[in-house]
């Protein structure tokens, strides 16, 4: 990263004493361990970064792509009783569910549940007040985002689920070797802690964004990486489990995990399929639900599940709110079904676990409110930015590099030969167009096809087959055309527009999205301003927001500014986009 | 919410305690005593601040929720620095010591 700083014969140069020659080769060898994890995985942890930081607002996504959720009205105390028996009324012979009460951030009330029939979880979302089931649109809403960010999922009945979580395993082992090694390679890691000089232009304002992005939020990308890694420690690191839960029968994994949400083993029951069940008893559900509030001193109830357990007793579980602390697994009442007397609480308070569920709840960011998610939202785009400038700066440098030579001689012939406007140096090596190709489809590309996929989920015919699935394939055949776009321009017909027409192309979609909104539903701007609705209106208002901001992007790097860009600075970095995007003053405060 | 005015005013003390920023700020260079008792008193603030976002207070957020606040304002409040050094370096110390005051007021509010 900071090779650039390095004074320029450090090597060759004579060294007092040998401690600092050792102490340059350890950094230099950080150092190009920094560039290459960067770089390999780079576009890939981008990806995962970006997607995960709109995972912030699953529930609002959820929500904004199923407008039908929209005007439900406020839930009262007796919302569980309501719905149980709503849902009785429809499902007679219902064997288990799960309820998900009401809060601020999602209006219905959601239930799982299953019957004596194929074994199979169905989803219902209800009024809270009247019970009446909401039939929604098939998609997979904010939901895409957050299983791409940990698995790749393609497709909305998960494939390939476990390689992708490899896949993203590995990418985020690279994400935190180059934290690490970022740390390492920044010699003046104090010195340069608030510098940002965007007037210097070039690779400079590129390094310094690098810098201020990955230094002033460090904590957050260390924590949000390591607690990446540790949430699937089962399935990185199986040996452990291998070691310590080994029983005749062989590995018990599941006793494993039992040990790990503070549940007796011989309360979790496995049903398979075929296994025949009764259905549930009526429930005292009222009382239960009292008895709750009153143990949690007033706090917040998130679930409510209902179930048979091993020796076939009713039992109805009930789960903390999760906005209610840190820690991910919130504490959880189990209850008698019927009597609806208290048997026990499952709140596993081991060091061990307790640090395992607050990084957990750290990465998750469930107990965070409207402006501490903001915030982290904010970080994360950073975080995004910071990937971002670290990819474009690998192929500023060696433009920079490979041109310092030849700029010399090259500038009167460069004045003698007037540049028509498509051409490029024609030296470019092909390794180094094809990271610029890679580049453009990922940093332009992916906020393209996000949009697309919104813009999808309000066009495509509600009667679609599978129109979950056809979402997705609007939003992969974007990103593949964005690729294709970049590779067109800049490996198969070199010009300088490909960044410009990219950004504004996503400028145009996220614009048009809450239009769009207007056009088809009732959730519009006109309507949810009004009211009052913020987290409607917010919606299409951060894309409002995220269209403008690449429509100034495109705008930075149109192709004729670069060579205004070129006559009032000094140095000129050769690569147009680049070097416009560098002279943006604030590319570093407000992501794109 | 002093958290935050309380690490931008401490970060901004660290920042006019670096001789490049001092020198953008005020135009001269700063005696190395100077910026030594700057870059002290920032990290005094900061530590301050930390205390206070850790101490149980009375509105019943635990600890852990303050801590992991205090780490978000930690970093809000220093891109909120590193952008006024950048455009509005002659304003920085005026800022911080509103930041200061700010954050006495907010602590004092209960906020």
């Amino acid at each position: 990263m900071n090779l650039n700083t390095l004074p320029a014969g450090a090597a060759a140069a004579p060294q007092p004493a040998k401690t600092p020659k050792d102490r340059e080769g350890f950094r230099q060898a950080m150092s190009w361990l920094h560039t290459w994890a960067g770089l390999v995985l780079g576009w890939l942890l981008f990806a995962i970064f970006l997607t995960g930081t709109l995972s912030f607002f699953k529930s609002e996504f959820n929500l904004w792509m199923r407008p039908e959720v929209h005007g439900l009205p406020a839930a009262d105390a007796h919302v569980a009783p309501k719905a149980l028996a709503a849902l009785q009324r429809r499902v007679p012979d219902v064997t288990q569910w799960i309820m998900r009460l009401p809060d601020e951030r999602d209006p219905a009330v959601t239930l799982l549940w299953r019957d004596t029939g194929n074994g199979r979880f169905e989803t219902l979302r209800m009024n809270p007040q009247t019970g009446e089931a909401i039939t929604t649109r098939d998609t997979m809403g904010g939901d895409f985002f957050y299983r791409f960010h940990f698995e790749l999922r393609t497709a909305q009945k998960g494939r390939w689920a476990i390689q992708g979580r490899w896949v993203v395993g590995a990418a985020t082992l690279m994400m935190f070797i180059a934290l690490l090694t970022g740390i390492v390679t920044h010699r003046r890691f104090f010195k340069d802690f608030f510098t940002f000089r965007p007037a210097k232009g070039g690779q400079r304002a590129w390094l310094d964004a690098h810098n201020v992005s990955g230094v002033l939020v460090l904590p957050f990308y260390l924590m949000i990486t390591f607690s990446g890694l540790m949430i699937f420690h089962t399935l990185y690191m199986p040996s452990g489990i291998a070691t310590a839960y080994r029983s005749d029968k062989g590995i018990d994994s599941n006793a494993y995990f039992a040990d790990l949400q503070g549940e007796k083993p011989e309360r979790r029951v496995r049903r398979g399929a075929s296994d025949k069940v009764d259905p549930l008893p009526p429930i005292a559900l009222e009382r239960i639900v009292d008895a709750a509030s009153t143990r949690w001193s007033g706090g917040r109830i998130g679930t409510l599940q209902a179930r048979r357990d091993a020796e076939g007793r009713a039992v109805v579980e009930v789960t903390r709110h999760e906005g209610d602390r840190l820690q991910y697994r919130p504490p959880r009442l189990l209850f008698d079904g019927v009597t609806g007397q208290w048997l026990e609480q499952a709140d596993p308070t081991s060091p061990a676990v307790t640090t395992y569920g607050v990084l957990y709840g750290l990465h998750m960011a469930r107990f965070a409110g409207p402006g501490m998610r903001w915030a982290l939202f904010g970080f994360g785009l950073l975080g995004s930015l910071m990937i971002a400038t670290g990819m474009v700066l690998w192929t500023v440098k060696r433009s920079a590099r490979r041109q310092t030579p030849s700029q010399r001689k090259g500038a009167a012939r460069d004045a003698a030969t007037t540049s028509a406007p498509h051409t490029t140096t024609p030296r470019i090596p092909f390794g180094e167009r094809l990271v610029t190709a890679i580049n453009m489809a990922t940093l332009g590309g992916l906020p393209l096809a996000c949009g697309v996929f919104l813009a999808s989920n309000r066009l495509l015919p509600l009667t679609t087959d599978h129109r979950a699935d056809a979402e997705l394939a609007c939003f992969f055949s974007t990103w593949g055309m964005a690729l294709l776009w970049g590779l067109w321009s800049t490996v198969v017909r070199p010009h300088r527009a490909g960044w410009s027409v990219l950004m504004a192309a996503g400028a145009a979609v996220w614009t048009t999205l809450p239009l769009l909104n207007a056009i088809t539903t009732p959730t519009h701007l006109g309507i949810t301003l009004p009211a009052g609705e913020w987290m409607w209106a917010g919606m299409d208002l951060s894309f409002l927001v995220t269209g403008a901001l690449m429509g100034w992007l495109a705008w930075r790097l149109r192709p004729g500014r670069s060579r205004q860009h070129k006559a009032a600075s000094t140095r000129t970095p050769r690569t147009a986009p680049e070097a416009a995007l560098a002279a943006t003053p604030d590319v570093s405060t407000s992501g794109a | 919410m002093s958290a935050f005015f309380l690490c931008f005013s401490a970060w901004s003390a660290i920042a006019l305690g670096l001789d490049r920023h001092h020198e953008d700020v005020w135009g001269h260079e700063g005696t190395a005593r100077q910026l030594l008792h700057l870059r002290r008193a920032g990290w005094l603030v900061l530590l301050f601040s930390l205390w206070l976002a850790a101490r149980p207070a009375g509105g019943g957020t635990p600890a852990s929720l303050g801590v992991a606040a205090w780490v978000v304002a930690l970093s809000l409040s220093a891109l909120a620095v590193t952008a006024a050094v950048t455009w509005l370096p002659r304003r920085a110390p005026a800022l911080a010591g509103a930041a200061l005051v700010g954050g006495l007021t907010a602590w004092a509010g209960g906020w």
